[in-house]
């Protein structure tokens, strides 16, 4: 019974993930002096803190996606549609709690006692939960009616998911009375004001909540799974979800948690693109949802550090793409996408998991 | 599937259970399981002693695995009885029964690869509870000393037996009653079999063991009490001594040749 030793220096500068935040960086810095010379370092750091932004929110999708259909197998379409519900739920409650009762037109609506008039701030934070409540809740019901029965059979998580699409989005133009397919919020959500960094350069503290939000979702779901009991349920679950059953858990409930987590991600991420973009239309979660397929892939399927990686790669270097050559910025996704998979099909974390 | 069962089939369990005064762990009676459209268990009955060890033979497809899977309620029975210190755990769902005090080491061993040996030890535990846990793990230790040097490494890059040692080791991380074990000598070297022929030894005094296996040597040095099984239906059962006297019915069931 002898035991093969692993020699650990030689696995940690083989470690995938150490190698590419290495050969990111190194990117980065390379871009840099080529930008440099191209433009001024405010308006560097100001697509810095774009790109910032834009990678949060792309990973607080990716993030639920990774959930459910890296770790699960769960090909989930639907996920585009609950990130838009989860914007359009918060926009909806945003422009409720910040209606004061005497702008109200209908005094004897049954949310009337919603129109108390608050200020942007804690207005946000309470739309906010609701858009994560609806986000959980829808993914919580497609879970018990729907996904429950299809575990390991993804065609049939395709048909039905593709489905839902369509009863979700027509659905949102019913609940929330849309008469066109955008959807604004009435006043800024976020007091204006800048957080400065420098003579040229302001941070927008808009800005600064999204990214911390991404970072605090990264930590707190990367602790989730690789850290507690539960991520170790779910981990071996994905693995052998008999033998767990066998160890004495309901997997079932779980994996229900899982579900409905990876929900309440998608329409958190729903709720910071449209604080970003002072609102939102139906197309955007479908259009989202493309991307972040995009960025799972890259990360490789199964880590959720890789989607994390692959919402920076793509969302830090569009910016400057976008700068330079506009007319291939759309389409760079798909390059990036294409070269990745050529030096690593597995994707940049992928075959090793979480 | 067959167009009559041997008359066999129907007889009540003859083995431990009719010894008299014998205290039984787990009593199955008349399980018949179906796995797709195949009848696996065509009317299994058997039944465990408490603090000993009981053997399950027969030939490949007799439907051993199908037995302990139906027990853990993995592939539950269309009919019959799972009855386990006292209460009936017929219909219950596998978690269900598993928290009753039934451990399963199934066959290939069923270990998390992608989790450490201590992850996969510590998922086994259930309880958050880190005295219970360090104390089930010392027990561990003592058990398969050789587990202290890949603690913290991968499951997927042990060797077989040392797979077997977690495999078995995860089902004394809680304070199991019964452990199912299927077939813990199957793609092992004999000096790894040995080894955890070894271990099964020791566990005789903790634990109460129903074991699948094939390999004659380590069933009739083990074993307490065997039950031979073929078609999904018991032929035959009792003390090992009798089995082990008994070369006709070894030959004939066993393909195993003693003169």
């Amino acid at each position: 019974m002898k035991v093969a030793s692993t020699p650990r220096q030689t696995a940690i500068l083989r470690d995938p993930r150490l190698l590419t935040l290495l050969g990111v960086l190194a990117g980065l810095i390379l871009l840099w002096i080529y930008l440099n010379t191209a433009i001024t370092f405010p308006t560097f750091v100001r697509f810095f803190i774009n790109g910032l932004v834009e990678s949060s929110v792309l990973f607080l999708m990716a993030s639920g996606l990774s959930l459910i259909f890296g770790l699960m197998d769960v090909v989930n379409f639907a996920h585009g549609a609950i990130f838009t519900w989860g914007g359009f739920a918060f926009i909806w409650a945003f422009n409720l709690f910040t209606t004061t009762a005497a702008e109200a037109k209908d005094k004897t609506s049954p949310l009337a006692w919603m129109q108390m008039g608050l200020g942007p701030l804690p207005a946000t934070a309470l739309a906010l939960l609701v858009g994560l409540a609806v986000g959980a809740l829808l993914g919580a019901i497609i879970e018990i009616l729907a996904i429950r029965r299809l575990y390991g059979r993804p065609v049939f998580q395709i048909l039905l998911t593709l489905g839902l699409v369509l009863v979700l989005d027509e659905s949102m133009r019913l609940v929330f009375s849309l008469n066109s397919p955008s959807y604004d919020l009435q006043s800024s959500p976020w007091p204006s004001g800048n957080f400065r960094l420098g003579p040229d350069i302001s941070v927008n503290w808009k800005s600064v909540a999204i990214v911390v939000t991404g970072l605090v979702v990264f930590i707190g779901v990367f602790w989730l799974l690789n850290r507690s009991k539960v991520g170790l349920v779910i981990r071996g679950g994905v693995e052998d979800n008999q033998m767990v059953q066998a160890l004495g858990y309901n997997v079932k409930r779980y994996f229900f948690g899982v579900f409905a987590l990876g929900s309440a991600l998608a329409a958190l991420g729903g709720v910071a693109f449209t604080i970003t973009s002072n609102g939102g239309s139906q197309g955007m979660g479908q259009l989202n949802l493309l991307t972040a397929f995009v960025v799972v892939v890259i990360g490789g399927l199964g880590s959720f550090s890789g989607a994390a990686v692959g919402a920076l790669l793509v969302g830090m270097i569009t910016p400057f793409i976008g700068y330079h050559f506009s007319t291939i910025a759309d389409s760079f996704v798909m390059i990036l996408l294409v070269l990745v998979l050529l030096v690593r099909p597995q994707g940049l974390f992928g075959g090793k998991k979480y | 599937m067959r167009p009559s069962n041997p008359p066999t089939s129907a007889a009540t369990p003859s083995g431990p259970d009719s010894s008299p005064g014998s205290d039984n762990l787990l009593v199955v009676e008349g399980l018949q399981t179906y796995i797709g459209q195949f009848h696996i268990l065509q009317g299994l009955s058997l039944a465990v002693p408490r603090g000993a060890v009981t053997v399950l033979l027969g030939r490949n497809g007799a439907g051993k695995t199908t037995t302990l899977k139906t027990i853990t309620g993995l592939t539950p029975p269309k009919e019959g009885r799972v009855t386990f210190d006292g209460q009936d755990l017929t219909g219950q769902a596998t978690y269900h029964i598993a928290r009753h005090g039934i451990g399963y080491v199934p066959e290939d061993r069923g270990i998390f690869r992608e989790l450490t040996v201590e992850e996969n030890l510590l998922l086994a535990a259930r309880a958050e509870n880190r005295a219970s846990y360090r104390r089930h793990l010392a027990n561990c230790l003592d058990l398969f000393p050789d587990m202290q040097r890949f603690l913290r490494q991968k499951a997927g890059t042990l060797s077989g037996g040392q797979q077997q040692m977690v495999a078995i080791s995860r089902g004394l991380m809680t304070d199991n009653k019964l452990l199912l074990i299927d077939e813990p000598s199957k793609g092992l070297a004999p000096i790894v079999i040995k080894a955890v022929m070894d271990a099964l030894q020791k566990l005789k005094s903790q634990i109460t063991i129903l074991l699948v296996e094939q390999n004659f040597t380590m069933a009739s040095t083990i074993g307490d009490y065997f039950y031979l099984i073929d078609d999904g239906h018991n032929i035959t059962g009792g003390p090992m001594e009798r089995l082990i006297a008994d070369t006709e019915l070894t030959r004939q069931y066993l393909g195993v040749g003693f003169a």
